[in-house]
């Protein structure tokens, strides 16, 4: 099927799930798709694996939202303290303000129990590909920046910086910047951001993502670069 | 029910006092009109009485006729000749109808003296006395009809307005206090409005553990739920996993159908409006449909006018959209019309059409709205209609004349709404 990972190192998934069907049947998936998957059902376990000294030990984070120990919006908040890795929440409330909850604290995805495999495959595949560097045809090369006021983005490094100051910036962000700057001025509509920062197909119509990313965002370089067209969705002020 | 209960209570109460009192006014009038005549009949009996005795007495002592005494009168009643027969006895008799013959009758030796005077019974003293009986009766009957009509018809219309609220409270509108409908007065009414607040109020209760269990069941379920489809996604892909996987997806949509009717019955659902292009949010609803592969591309037509914007959620929309054309899909038949004019969206089937159920009650959960097809769980419509509400909407359900189920979304036209006619366009997805 897909290639879960491009190089020949498979992708090392922290996966935290407390059902042990769940965690089993889920875990069985990741293998045949080649992750190399650590299965945890406690989220105080979770933050310790994550936490262990060194260069941290995963690509990306599946995790659930109630947990025992820690619940998995936290984790997301301490892992964001300290990392950009990849992190997918699975919601076992489809309810608005769990989803809302869960991306402010810093997920890039999530999926809603029951969850389709492929789809939770499609999700995990996405946000992995967003944390790898794309080379950029515009760019013309390595060293090449583009300014936006007091942004300066250098697509080939995936740095933007504001004032000189690097910014941090989860790689969801990061994309979703990059696609606003593809066309300063333009009105990108939350559809369109959703199919080209999360591979979302062109019939999803979660506008909750786009729109709590684009705060976090805002929140990092600055409110007043990115406009809100009531109704249509977002640009970036050139 | 509702006419008779509005004429019925207030004309029988008002026709009982009327009865009554008419009556009443005419049976007085009548003894009172009897007790004067018969009055005056014993007063033109006791003159006729000291009549004959003062002739009698005039005659025995000087032998002259006196007061029209007549001597022997042929035409004397036999009865009252022979009931003077005894010496000295005086005796009178009184015959006849609407005037009266007042015979008195004496005997002196063998001469029987007697005086015949006629008596007009009802004479214009007796009229007088009966206008003035007829007045006061009539004037009674008015004041107590309009009273007995004042009277029932504060009854009635607090009966009334208490059936209206309970009518409405029936149909969807907020629980209210009959009591504070038919006011605090201790009474009857006030009595049956308590009991039926009481009543409300425990089935409201009853009703809220049962939402809630409902919600709790669904919830409970899901993690399994999801662990079974998680699971059969991983059989190969011979017929028992296939089938397997299938009613283990039913399953899952059976469980979020559940959570979201929890949801829109729990309520406080708030709609996340923004300004929509309604044409394309009812074409993308369609074609999500057709991506997900839940109905073929040549069973829907849509049509839209692409010039109407207005301020909605158009995920609800979308969610009561895909309901009903997944419901049309599955009860009725192809083609499914789906078509948008200006703030209403109308989905058609050329099926068989719902059932007159469905048209009088409205949808309701597990119950199929179209007879003899099993498959769907029966919430979708259940579904449409809860955020038809949230929306602030409008949906009504119909058979089109010419055949098939016809359901009618109208959004509320809010202060977004724009619509500019005349550049109607056709869309096939």
């Amino acid at each position: 099927m897909v290639q879960a990972a491009p190089s020949a190192r498979p992708l090392r998934i922290l996966f935290v799930e407390d059902d042990p069907v769940i965690g089993e049947a889920t875990l069985a998936h990741l293998e045949r798709h080649r992750y190399d998957a650590v299965w945890v059902t406690d989220g105080l376990e979770a933050w310790e694996r994550f936490a262990e000294p060194g260069p941290v030990p995963f690509d990306v984070v599946l995790c659930d939202v109630m947990l025992p120990g820690m619940d998995g919006v936290t984790l997301c908040r301490r892992v964001r303290e300290v990392a950009t890795t990849p992190f997918v929440l699975v919601s076992a409330r489809g309810d608005a303000i769990d989803v809302v909850g869960g991306l402010e604290a810093g997920a890039d995805d999530y999926v809603v129990k029951p969850f389709d495999v492929q789809v939770l495959l499609a999700r995990l595949r996405s946000v992995v590909r967003r944390a790898a560097p794309v080379p950029h045809p515009a760019a013309g090369g390595a060293g090449a920046v583009e300014v936006f006021g007091d942004l300066t983005l250098d697509r080939s490094a995936l740095e933007l910086r504001r004032d000189g100051r690097l910014l941090t910036l989860t790689p969801t962000e990061m994309r979703l910047f990059m696609e606003l700057a593809e066309s300063p001025g333009t009105v990108l509509s939350r559809r369109t951001l959703l199919s080209r920062v999360w591979d979302y197909d062109e019939w999803a119509s979660d506008s909750h993502l786009v729109d709590v990313h684009v705060q976090r965002l805002r929140s990092k370089v600055g409110s007043a670069h990115i406009e809100t067209v009531r109704g249509f969705g977002y640009k970036l002020r050139p | 029910m509702s006419a008779g209960l509005r004429t019925g209570l207030r004309l029988r109460i008002a026709a009982s006092i009327v009865a009554i009192v008419l009556l009443a006014v005419v049976g007085l009038a009548i003894a009172v009109h009897l007790l004067v005549t018969l009055d005056r009949v014993d007063e033109a009996r006791s003159a006729a009485q000291a009549r004959i005795s003062a002739a009698v007495d005039i005659y025995e002592r000087t032998g002259l006729l006196s007061f029209d005494a007549k001597v022997d009168d042929p035409s004397l009643p036999r009865e009252l000749r022979a009931a003077v027969r005894r010496d000295g006895s005086r005796a009178t008799l009184v015959r006849g109808g609407s005037t009266r013959d007042v015979w008195a009758a004496g005997r002196t030796g063998d001469t029987v003296l007697s005086t015949h005077t006629r008596l007009r019974v009802v004479d214009a003293s007796v009229r007088a006395v009966d206008r003035a009986l007829v007045l006061a009766g009539v004037v009674t009957l008015v004041v107590a009809t309009l009273v007995g009509f004042a009277s029932a018809n504060r009854l009635a219309r607090r009966l009334q307005m208490a059936a209206r609220t309970a009518r409405e409270v029936a149909g969807g509108a907020d629980p209210r206090s009959l009591r504070a409908v038919v006011g605090s007065r201790r009474d009857e009414v006030g009595d049956l409005a308590e009991a039926v607040d009481v009543m409300t109020e425990r089935l409201n209760e009853r009703l809220v553990i049962e939402q809630r269990f409902t919600a709790d069941v669904a919830h409970d379920l899901r993690t399994p739920v999801t662990g079974l489809v998680t699971a059969a996604a991983l059989l190969d892909d011979s017929r028992p996993a296939e089938l397997v996987r299938d009613r283990a997806a039913v399953l899952a949509q059976l469980v979020e159908d559940l959570l979201e009717v929890a949801r829109l019955d729990r309520g406080g659902e708030t709609p996340a409006e923004e300004p929509v292009d309604l044409g394309e949010c009812v074409r993308h609803a369609v074609a999500v449909g057709i991506a997900s592969g839940e109905y073929g591309e040549d069973t829907v037509v849509v049509r839209t006018d692409d010039t109407t914007r207005v301020l909605t959620d158009p995920r609800r929309v979308e969610r009561v959209l895909s309901n009903l054309v997944r419901n049309a899909h599955l009860h009725g038949a192809p083609p499914v019309e789906v078509t948008q004019e200006g703030t209403r969206i109308t989905v058609r089937d050329h099926g068989a059409g719902f059932d007159a159920g469905l048209l009088t009650r409205g949808p309701e959960r597990f119950r199929q709205a179209r007879p003899h097809r099993t498959e769907g769980n029966g919430l979708g419509l259940v579904i449409a209609a809860g955020q038809v509400a949230v929306l602030g909407g409008s949906l009504s359900f119909a058979n089109d004349p010419s055949g098939g189920a016809l359901v009618s979304v109208t959004l509320a036209p809010g202060p977004g709404t724009t619509s500019q006619p005349g550049h109607d366009a056709v869309t096939e997805p």
